[in-house]
């Protein structure tokens, strides 16, 4: 059994502040991360290898710096990484790189990989090269196990979970904090860090696609930042009304 | 209303006429999404929303609004769109649409969009914005941006700049789509998964007339592929406070007899206890718990405090919360200088209330 786990890198946001007032980004320490959702579908993925022993392949596009977010996948438990040069920024652009990356690493049975990109409205990539290599989708699932030749997840739906099940191969997406993920040890860094090789790299042209076939298709526009926090005077008055008035931000809030 | 007429008075001599047909075949489309009321099927608030700013782009672009509507047993609702903006509807009602799964509804939208050609669709946020227009887009090579808070259109190009919120809502990012050398038939689809309440609703007009065309469409060659086996029991992983959604933070003013109903409160809400340091004395949560100096920096979209007092100590663990609201009887206690809604009042009351209402 073979799992392709698609991962992006997103900078940091321990290390940028956002200034309401100033009305700007401040950029502290330029560091980036796993994004949060595709950490949890390379834990899924690892938790799968646990169980059956399936080889997990790391995927990312992206430019040079995203080599170490691949290095630290393949040092968490991941078996193989590849890192696409990605030029430009474009969703599209991403989804035809990660998918014509995918078909070269055929047969796979699972494509993992997160429901959201924090840092853009990375929510299509996944459905887009489900669709691009005419995949079934489970989106934003909490666990998923295979057993002989379909897939099994759990969705949250509204009051509680649900299964749900599609033929392999297959795409499945989870939402960021769903599992807990697992750290390297100390050895497997190490050796992973002392590999000039152990990340493979793969070119745009390696995978037979020109200039012609990415080209920008949206760009990043300007950035507004919200109003500053306005803090409410507290209130007074009968438990019952106040409750009420609670009870309106906690639908709204938590979806309730 | 008679456009010839209008045209003549406008002193246009109809010399324009070939570039006005290109331009109508390509509408500002929007996908409509019912859900299950009382009486039948009802549009959702979020498409009626939609049709509100499909008719405000439509009026910028000079372009018609057509409305999609996919399930089944819409009797009624192509009214209802006409009512709320739509020129023309197109129904697709069937069995095989319920519940919108991926390959029927796929196979109906993309037979719909390759004919009209849409210049504009807009999706609701949820199932059919984030999960079948990225499809649809890859099909059709359009373009798509999810998860919009604005719509601003460029009246020049005809391309659309939306913004979304990245970081979870810690900012806001503007995406515009790289303009074409001329609009026309050719040029991609924009496509837009749009959040809900972002855009005002608009008062049905029932005396708005529209046409409505049936969508007829063979669906016994795209059978869904995923199936739904049913509800199943699961329980998540706790995680860190640090990393929870949603957080409810007991603490000592609570009181012993409201510990069962703030619990059963955070479970309804799907969130993770935490508290201050007088909770852990008090024996009801850890040392993982803590929020604060002590504890744990948290950064929720919802911090409800119950009975907090918050000191200094514990207020500085908030301050990338997203929204903080704290019930406490001491209309001084520093808690209230964190919230976004404070309640002076005993939590065991408001919560004895808040059981029959969430």
């Amino acid at each position: 059994m073979r799992i392709l786990v698609v991962i992006n890198q997103v900078l940091d946001p321990a290390g940028i502040a956002v200034s309401r007032r100033a009305q700007r980004l401040f950029i502290n320490r330029e560091e980036y991360v796993i994004n949060p959702a595709d950490l949890s579908a390379l834990e899924a993925a690892l938790q799968l290898k646990d169980e059956s022993g399936a080889q997990v392949v790391v995927l990312s596009a992206g430019p040079e710096r995203v080599t170490d977010a691949v290095g630290q996948a393949l040092s968490i438990g991941a078996d193989r990484g590849i890192r696409v040069d990605l030029p430009g920024e474009d969703p599209a652009g991403r989804v035809t790189i990660t998918a014509a990356a995918a078909q070269k690493l055929v047969p796979f049975d699972l494509l993992l990989t997160g429901d959201r990109v924090w840092d853009s409205d990375g929510a299509q990539i996944g459905p887009r090269v489900a669709e691009a290599l005419d995949l079934p989708q489970l989106i934003s699932v909490d666990a998923v196990s295979c057993t002989d030749g379909k897939v099994d997840a759990i969705q949250a739906v509204r009051g509680g979970f649900r299964q749900i099940e599609a033929p392999l191969p297959a795409l499945v997406t989870l939402p960021p904090h769903v599992n807990r993920p697992r750290y390297g040890t100390a050895a497997r860094i190490m050796q992973v860090y002392r590999d000039p090789e152990a990340v493979e790299r793969w070119t745009a042209d390696d995978l037979g696609l020109t200039a012609e076939e990415l080209p920008p298709r949206t760009a990043a526009a300007a950035r507004t930042f919200p109003e500053p926090r306005e803090l409410g005077a507290p209130m007074r008055g009968a438990p019952d009304e106040m409750a009420e008035q609670l009870a309106a931000v906690l639908r709204a809030r938590a979806g309730g | 209303m008679d456009l010839d007429h209008l045209q003549a008075l406008l002193g246009d001599t109809g010399e324009a006429a070939p570039t006005e047909a290109i331009e109508s075949t390509r509408d500002i489309w929007v996908i409509g999404e019912a859900a299950e009321g009382e009486g039948g099927a009802q549009l959702t608030p979020l498409t009626a929303q939609l049709l509100g700013k499909a008719r405000e782009l439509a009026s910028d672009l000079g372009a018609y609004v057509r409305a999609a509507l996919l399930g089944h047993r819409l009797g009624g609702l192509s009214d209802e769109l006409v009512a709320l903006g739509a020129d023309v509807t197109h129904l697709a009602d069937a069995p095989e649409l319920k519940g919108l799964a991926l390959e029927p509804a796929l196979h109906v939208l993309a037979t719909l969009f390759e004919e009209f050609r849409p210049a504009v669709a807009l999706f609701p946020a949820g199932r059919l914005g984030d999960q079948i227009a990225p499809r649809l887009a890859q099909r059709l090579g359009g373009t798509l941006t999810t998860q919009c808070l604005a719509l601003q259109p460029d009246l020049a190009t005809r391309a659309i700049t939306a913004a979304y919120a990245v970081y979870d809502g810690e900012y806001y990012e503007g995406r515009t789509i790289v303009a074409e050398a001329e609009f026309g038939p050719d040029t991609a689809i924009q496509m837009f998964s749009v959040l809900p309440n972002v855009f005002h609703t608009p008062d049905p007009d029932r005396y708005r007339s529209g046409t409505v065309e049936p969508v007829a469409s063979d669906l016994s060659g795209c059978p869904a592929r995923v199936k739904v086996v049913g509800p199943v029991e699961y329980q998540r992983p706790t995680l860190p406070i640090s990393k929870a959604r949603q957080i409810v933070a007991l603490g000592h003013d609570l009181g012993d007899e409201n510990l069962a109903a703030a619990r059963e409160l955070a479970a309804r809400l799907g969130a993770e206890i935490a508290g201050d340091r007088t909770a852990v004395a008090a024996g009801w949560i850890d040392s993982e718990q803590v929020v604060g100096l002590m504890g744990y920096d948290v950064a929720p979209d919802l911090y409800l405090a119950l009975g907090v007092r918050g000191s200094t100590e514990h207020n500085v663990g908030l301050e990338k919360a997203r929204f903080v609201a704290a019930v406490h009887p001491d209309p001084a206690a520093p808690i209230f200088s964190a919230a976004d809604l404070g309640l002076v009042a005993e939590p065991g009351e408001v919560l004895r209330r808040l059981k029959d209402l969430f």
